[in-house]
């Protein structure tokens, strides 16, 4: 009887003692708290202000055709598109480069089954016309893509679609962006295919490492 | 020996410089017991401190060329040392299992022999300590994980309860062997009160040490390989089946070396205690390939990969199935009726399931975990030179302070020093 | 004497007689002497290289207090040494600031998978941006190339080698997700890593210990470890440094993608951002109501990884409808 009473006091003696171990620890980690220093008193960040610009990169005002020449300097002779389609009767089923004689033969169209002049303006080949007939300068070639492409020139306006450098936050400085015809051939715009750059590596030394299986 | 009942009679106070001069004394003759022994104790101290010093020396070029050197990996960024840790945590705890017959059971050969159990607890956090530095890439670094002088995140982080549990393990497992070995130094009855509520305390701490070990791992949501709740409770059983093998053996060198009268009683307690957990440890192991396998999909990738290899990688097979053999092997032999009288089968069984759980716990726990990686890579690990160099010299570091302890211990608990106690008094 | 030795010592107990006027300088101690002369000899050999790497580390850089516990003054200190640090030990001119978060600003990055097409430019970009060791190509963005038809990353790899995009299939970068639930932030046991106000988990890197319990923790592999000293040849060294991120990194310590916040804690994007040749790639705040990152979030679909570990990350992946 006195054994299992002793047996009885001891394991108390061993609680109490846990628990009051772990309450100062409690403590002592709580003053310890967090950091201490000068560092805690953030300024706020306030949208709205003046903000920067958002630039869309531009293509050329006009596109041109390399003649197949060199001039004295060697540079290739560049030809603009009235040159010849002033003169030239447009053929608006024109619909891939084989059964062109002088130009634009190399040309690969993968771009559905447009024609060329689905896009080109056959009164003005320096121009671009939309589907109703609206005549739209090079430089706003996305006005021209945005007629089919509506849920990528959505995601586009909502900054989820093409490639972008600058800020994120315009009261800060400003960002260009991307422009179709930067990343999409118009005549083949399924995005090409690149070499990974950039080969993953385990750290050196290692076993296993370098060619280890995925 | 040295009568204890003779002394104890008139339980002499002492006042404070009493302690302060015999302590010393006490100090003294531990030096002494220490240093100084056979020929073949100093040939197999000398081994040891050359194998600490090669671990020693390669530790220092990892610090000073960095962890390039081990073959870990962003992939698999624990190896070889955290698994001996985590082995180790299981040697320390399972020096309880001697205790426990001992001070709740109040088995008589075992009260003889249990601080063998306790010194190899101290000896073997000492280990843990030594492979918790090492796997630190910044060593220099240490103090910012002690309490107040640095940043302790408790008790958020698992890794700052086994600071707490496992320095105090040590100091509860020093104070006990301490205060027992001063009281048969001065040949006095030791206290009750000075020493059975840390005992019982020890046996606690014991169980906690293990599962807070446990915890670092299972606590772990994008491992599916250790994030399981049998985790626990697997490396307590295989910590109690490693544990008295381990001492099992000892005993016997024990008995062999010194004059120590180990009882038949001893090993045979350790027999049955192995005998079971053995056998749970087996079941629970079974339980968890089950469950891997039969629900199979991403999650049992990793034990997949462990036994039978994938997409060709298998480093690990063979060191899983050298476990899961030598495991088998034991529990058959310790299933040998009065396997205690027939020494060794007793040795084979115990050095094959010590060997099977360090592998289970270490190479076949551990490294698993990591492979394949949270995004599905597999990278292998193969332990590197500079790893095995540094483990054995851990290894041998602890082996050092254990059989240290063990020579102090042994002749003071066994009052061989009778001559020096009986001129102190 | 010897006689009498073995015959007290033999038995390997170590009794002795004890006779306190016994010689200091008999043979046995002196040889005791000399074998722990030659243990402390063999020792101090043995620890040699400790004291070849104790030169890279100082006093300073040891005492040297934890981030949030620094004043002002204390760490424009520590700044002015590690300028002249990487002085020393790359021959760069850098300028290493201490970008702090803004109230009122939460990062949130998104990614297009229906437009990435695995070139790994983001990797790259990384690479460079943030100063990594250049040998072992390191990047706090891995790009997995996934089956179509699976979410599974058991049929991920990321070691593809041929003309991207692969027909079928479909490429995923992964780098830190800036977790709200991060598993990291919770097992570092000296708190060397943290979630800041605007959301993005920095590391101290001079406070981490390297223990890589996070790196064991991180669902996401996206942590990293330096197992050597970073080497950055001096003239590719991005000299626009901060504290907590892109600064060369000391041997031994963990370190992570921080969305580049020496840039976007600028207002800039992030350079992975910025490399990202199809636009795959929105980031912003996801306080303010009228940014790309809300818009993607209230417009599309989007999912996070491992949802169902509760870790909550602020990384967001849709498909184009």
């Amino acid at each position: 009887m006195q054994e299992i009473s002793k047996t009885g006091r001891v394991v108390v003696v061993i609680a109490v003692l846990i628990i009051l171990g772990l309450l100062t620890a409690v403590a002592v980690s709580y003053m310890q708290g967090a950091g201490t220093g000068d560092r805690s008193n953030l300024e706020t960040w306030t949208p709205g202000g003046t903000q920067h610009e958002v630039t869309i990169n531009r293509p050329d005002l006009m596109p041109m055709v390399d003649s197949g020449k060199k001039d004295r300097q060697g540079n290739p002779v560049m030809i603009r598109c009235n040159n010849c389609h002033d003169t030239k009767e447009p053929n608006t089923l024109t619909e891939s480069a084989a059964n062109l004689k002088d130009f634009h033969q190399h040309m690969s169209f993968r771009h559905n089954s447009l024609k060329c002049a689905s896009c080109h303006n056959p009164e003005d080949y320096e121009s671009l016309r939309l589907a109703d007939g609206t005549t739209v300068s090079f430089s706003n070639v996305m006005q021209l893509c945005a007629q089919c492409h509506g849920p990528q020139f959505r995601d586009y306006n909502n900054g989820s679609h093409g490639g972008m450098t600058g800020y994120w936050d315009l009261s800060r400085g400003p960002r260009q962006r991307n422009n179709c015809v930067d990343c999409h051939d118009p005549h083949a715009p399924a995005y090409p295919k690149v070499m990974p750059v950039f080969p993953p590596k385990t750290r050196i030394g290692t076993k296993g490492g370098e060619g280890a299986k995925h | 020996m040295t009568p204890p009942d003779a002394t104890t009679a008139d339980a002499p106070h002492h006042d404070a410089r009493f302690h302060a001069t015999s302590y010393l004394k006490f100090l003294r003759l531990a030096f002494r017991l220490a240093t100084e022994g056979s020929w073949l104790f100093y040939a197999w101290m000398f081994v040891l401190t050359c194998i600490a010093l090669v671990g020693t020396h390669a530790w220092a070029v990892q610090v000073r060329d960095g962890m390039a050197v081990t073959a870990m990996t962003d992939h698999v960024s624990w190896g070889l040392y955290i698994a001996n840790f985590t082995f180790i945590v299981g040697l320390a705890a399972g020096g309880v299992m001697m205790v426990i017959p001992a001070y709740i059971y109040h088995d008589r050969d075992m009260h003889d022999t249990v601080i063998i159990g306790e010194l190899l607890a101290i000896a073997s956090i000492v280990m843990c300590l030594l492979f918790v530095v090492v796997d630190l890439g910044r060593p220099d670094r240490f103090w910012h994980i002690l309490p107040f002088v640095g940043k302790f995140n408790w008790p958020i982080s698992m890794l700052t309860w086994d600071v707490i549990v496992l320095n105090g393990y040590l100091l509860l497992n020093l104070h006990i062997c301490g205060y027992l070995l001063y009281k048969r130094f001065l040949g006095e009855k030791p206290d009750k009160r000075w020493y059975v509520p840390f005992v019982f305390l020890s046996i606690a701490w014991a169980i906690s040490i293990h599962t807070v070990t446990a915890f670092l791992y299972c606590g772990l949501g994008g491992r599916p390989f250790w994030n399981t709740a049998l985790l626990a409770p697997r490396f307590l059983t295989s910590a109690f089946v490693a544990g008295p093998a381990f001492i099992v053996v000892v005993l016997q060198i024990i008995r062999r070396m010194t004059k120590m009268k180990i009882g038949e009683g001893s090993i045979r307690t350790l027999v049955g205690i192995m005998r079971i957990t053995i056998l749970i440890n087996l079941v629970m192991l079974i339980s968890e390939l089950f469950t891997e396998f039969y629900t199979g999909g991403s999650h049992a990738t990793a034990a997949h990969y462990l036994y039978f290899g994938e997409h060709g990688l298998n480093a690990l097979q063979p060191w899983i199935w050298t476990s899961t053999i030598a495991i088998v092997v034991a529990a058959v032999l310790l299933m040998r009726p009065k396997i205690h009288l027939h020494m060794k089968t007793l040795d084979v069984a115990c050095v094959l399931v010590f060997v099977g759980i360090w592998i289970e716990k270490g190479m076949g726990l551990i490294i698993p975990g990591f492979i394949p990686s949270t995004l599905h890579e597999w990278v292998e690990y193969i332990p590197s030179a500079i790893e095995w160099k540094v483990s054995a010299g851990i290894w041998a570091a602890g082996l050092i302070v254990y059989t240290l302890l063990l020579k102090v211990a042994i002749p003071i608990f066994t009052g061989q020093t009778g001559a020096l106690q009986g001129k102190n008094k | 004497m010897s006689d009498n030795k073995k015959e007290s010592c033999g038995s390997g107990c170590g009794c002795h007689n004890g006779a306190p006027d016994e010689s200091l300088f008999n043979r046995r101690n002196v040889l005791k002497a000399a074998g722990a002369t030659l243990g402390v000899a063999a020792f101090a050999k043995a620890m040699a290289p400790i004291t070849e790497w104790k030169e890279t580390t100082s006093v300073d850089e040891f005492l040297q207090t934890h981030y949030r516990e620094l004043s002002n003054d204390q760490l424009d200190e520590v700044i002015a040494r590690l300028e002249e640090e990487t002085k020393k030990d790359y021959g760069a001119d850098v300028t290493i600031t201490d970008h702090r978060p803004q109230m009122g600003v939460k990062f949130g990055y998104a990614l297009n998978l229906s437009i990435c097409i695995g070139c790994r430019r983001c990797a790259e970009a990384c690479h460079h941006e943030n100063n990594h060791d250049r040998a072992t190509s390191n990047s706090y963005i891995r790009v997995l190339e996934m089956t179509k038809g699976s979410m599974d990353m058991e049929k991920g790899n990321v070691h593809y080698d041929h003309p991207v995009p692969h027909p079928d299939k479909f490429y995923m970068p992964v780098q830190c997700q800036q977790c709200d639930n991060p598993p990291c932030v919770d097992v570092c046991p000296v708190e060397a890593t943290w979630k800041e106000e605007d959301g993005i988990v920095v590391v101290d890197y001079n406070w981490c210990i390297g223990c890589r319990y996070c790196e064991a923790a991180c669902p996401y592999h996206a942590r990293r470890f330096n197992w050597k000293k970073p080497v950055v040849p001096k003239n590719e060294i991005n000299p626009n440094q901060s504290y907590l991120s892109n600064r060369i990194r000391p041997q031994g310590v963990m370190e992570k993608c921080t969305f580049c916040l020496h840039r976007t804690r600028e207002g800039r994007m992030p350079a992975c951002l910025e490399a990202c040749p199809t636009g795959a790639r929105v980031f912003g705040n996801l306080l303010d109501p009228h940014s790309e990152i809300r818009k993607v979030i209230d417009t599309k679909r989007v999912f996070v990884l491992k949802e169902e570990l509760g870790t909550r990350p602020s990384f967001f992946y849709f498909f184009d409808e």
